[in-house]
């Protein structure tokens, strides 16, 4: 998956849990900006291990904390994987 | 599977002390406590031989360094560490204070107050803690002087000749402090002695019908009542093996918990009533492949309100999966209470009732009109022996008859003592008295009915607390929380309340007065956005809904005290003075 199809699928997600319009989920805003707080994230957590069939942690969110970071960081990782 | 012969009588142990060291010497090699990793793989075990060789390790070098009726902060991740630290302070006659690890971004969390509220001596902690990546946590305590200590479950202490004197320990004797009552700015410590402990645990018996041979399963934090007495308390209390799981791996791997309960054939798990949704959200057939879930025979919802739905969802779900939907379980309780207040009967599967929703609104109980009307609303159980329970007019203190609203009222020998240090909320709380009984009562601030039968239905409460997925959140510690992102937001201008989702789940509210003179100076956008940043670092809860108001608009009492309740009522009706629209 690219970092462009991660992105997207977080966006949408955020804007499930949150119960917000995409528009107003800003790839390059901080997570708990946007109101995700620390249980919310872990539901996006599971939906993208499903999505990567990646194992990912928690602190995955606090070391890259937009969608921006945590696109980059997971199509590196997905690639990886895949390589 | 050991067949255990069930001893009617039942258990009378001066304290949880005499208890363990009865089942040390009883059943030595049976296994007390088990930690399951994220995955459900056995981490870490101790049978109760070995808890009481550590837990009295600790006990000496607790009696060395300081004196009995010291207070002792126990700050660990879920862990059969935390186990040990807290049977060490009870053999030493220390009083425990478990406490949630504080969060890394949480400035300003309830750590502070608890701890100058209850002045501890000791600081007890996990090894990986002191020295490991959250080295944050020590630098929060750089104000005061504590003694810290180390503890490392794994350790073995079988070999240690230290013969230090332990204090006698008796019923009357501080067991530990529950801080989930009270705000941050005026936090509250139950008083929770042995005695009380042993009564709640005795009653929780015979209401669980648990036995030796009954395996808990548990992920909700040992620091939370349901967790620490409910759960880990009562398996120890029967005799019983109890695993614990992280509850931050619960909520990442529902079906964890769900094949731990299968692979240690668990007869009792408790959980908020969420837990049950999360269960059926994250279910797959895959998943779910080869689950039997057929021993679990006590499935506890309690915490927060229980809804019918939640559970007819859960039962369709797994009975498929041997999951027996008579093995629903609601409860209610509070830590004033130790922990359970009511509790339904073994194998009864839950009872609901449709009322009235106008007439629940007036406070009255009666069938409703037609189908709008109708509301489902589940019975939490019934008193337990030797507890009684009152439905009290909370305004003119009268006793009320069965289907009336009112306030809980408990009595009995597993209600606290009162709070630490606090006199006066504790007369407020847990003196009250009803005309021609001289009994003393405590005090819930929930309101419920009681039917015919005795069956407890909960319908509302009259203290203005939050409950969101289990946890209880304070609205004036939410709304400082707010007032301290900017200038711009109005002290003592905020109200936080919650109101029912979409899905008929609690979420929250914040409405918040905004300055005079910064009213058209503020990006409402970008306020937004950092309330709710503060909000969800601070309390990690999600301020669904934001709402700026102009100056004044807050409804308040003649003397200045914010009306949660009104400004709660004109939000639901969109009657509130708005800055501009809620964003999103």
């Amino acid at each position: 998956m690219t970092k462009e199809q991660i992105s997207a699928f977080c966006v949408d997600r955020i804007a499930d849990l949150l119960r917000i319009p995409k528009e107003v989920v800003d790839t390059q805003t901080k997570f708990s900006r946007l109101g995700l707080d620390s249980a919310t994230a872990v539901y996006l957590l599971m939906d993208l291990e499903e999505k990567l069939d990646l194992e990912l942690s928690p602190e995955a969110f606090y070391d890259h904390p937009t969608v921006d970071n945590l696109s980059d960081y997971l199509a590196g990782k997905h690639a990886a994987r895949a390589g | 599977m050991r067949r255990v012969r069930v001893k009617l009588t039942p258990m009378s142990f001066s304290s949880l002390v005499a208890l363990l060291e009865h089942r040390a010497v009883s059943q030595p090699g049976d296994r007390a406590f088990v930690f399951l990793s994220d995955r459900g793989a056995r981490e870490a075990e101790l049978t109760f031989a070995q808890l009481h060789e550590r837990a009295r390790a600790l006990a000496r070098e607790l009696v060395q360094k300081g004196t009995p009726g010291d207070r002792a902060l126990l700050i660990f991740p879920q862990g059969l560490d935390f186990i040990v630290a807290l049977f060490g302070c009870l053999m030493a006659g220390v009083v425990s204070v478990p406490m949630m690890v504080p969060r890394r971004q949480s400035s300003r969390d309830s750590t502070a107050s608890i701890t100058t509220d209850c002045a501890p001596r000791f600081i007890l902690t996990s090894p990986l803690l002191m020295s490991g990546p959250r080295k944050d946590v020590a630098a929060r305590f750089a104000n005061g002087s504590y003694e810290w200590i180390a503890v490392d479950a794994m350790a073995d202490h079988s070999l240690g000749s230290d013969s230090t004197q332990l204090p006698p320990i008796g019923g009357e004797t501080i067991a530990f402090l529950q801080y989930t009552s009270g705000s941050t700015s005026d936090p509250k410590g139950v008083v929770v002695t042995h005695e009380n402990v042993l009564q709640n645990l005795e009653m929780i018996r015979l209401s669980f019908g648990a036995t030796q041979a009954s395996t808990f399963v548990s992920w909700i934090p040992l620091y939370h009542d349901m967790g620490l007495t409910l759960s880990a308390l009562e398996a120890f209390y029967v005799g019983a093996c109890c695993a614990l799981m992280a509850p931050a791996a619960f909520v990442q791997r529902p079906m964890v918990w769900l094949k731990a309960i299968h692979e240690y054939r668990g007869e009792i798990a408790c959980v908020p009533n969420f837990a049950f949704d999360l269960c059926v959200s994250r279910f797959s057939p895959e998943a779910a492949e080869g689950l039997d879930l057929s021993s679990w025979k006590v499935a506890v919802n309690a915490s927060e309100t229980v809804h019918a739905d939640t559970i007819e969802r859960f039962n369709r779900t797994f009975a498929p999966y041997g999951f027996d939907p008579r093995a629903i379980y609601p409860a209610y309780g509070m830590a004033e209470a130790t922990v359970m207040i009511s509790g339904s009967s073994r194998g009864a599967g839950h009872v609901t009732r449709a009322v009235s929703r106008s007439e629940l609104g007036n406070g009255g109980v009666c069938s409703p009109t037609g189908q709008a009307d109708s509301q489902i609303v589940v019975g939490c159980g019934r008193a337990l022996v030797g507890e009684r329970i009152a439905i009290v007019d909370p305004k003119n203190l009268d006793r009320l008859s069965a289907d009336q609203v009112g306030e809980v009222w408990v009595c009995g020998p597993h209600v606290a003592k009162g709070y630490w240090r606090n006199e006066v909320a504790a007369r407020e709380t847990f003196a009250a008295q009803i005309d021609g009984d001289p009994a003393c009562w405590l005090r819930t601030g929930d309101l419920a009915f009681l039917d015919d039968a005795g069956e407890l239905y909960i319908t509302g409460r009259i203290k203005e607390l939050v409950i969101i997925r289990g946890v209880n959140h304070y609205p004036q510690d939410i709304e400082r929380t707010v007032q301290n992102v900017d200038p711009a937001l109005r002290n003592n201008g905020g109200a936080a309340f919650s109101v029912p989702d979409e899905n008929g789940d609690e979420t929250l509210v914040v409405v918040q007065e905004v300055e005079r003179v910064y009213r058209r100076s503020i990006d409402i956008a970008d306020m937004v956005g950092r309330v709710r940043e503060a909000v969800a670092n601070e309390h990690e809860v999600f301020a669904r809904h934001v709402v700026l108001i102009r100056p004044g608009a807050l409804p308040k009492t003649t003397s200045g005290k914010v009306q949660r309740g009104v400004a709660r009522q004109l939000w639901l009706e969109n009657r509130l003075d708005l800055l501009t629209a809620d964003v999103a």
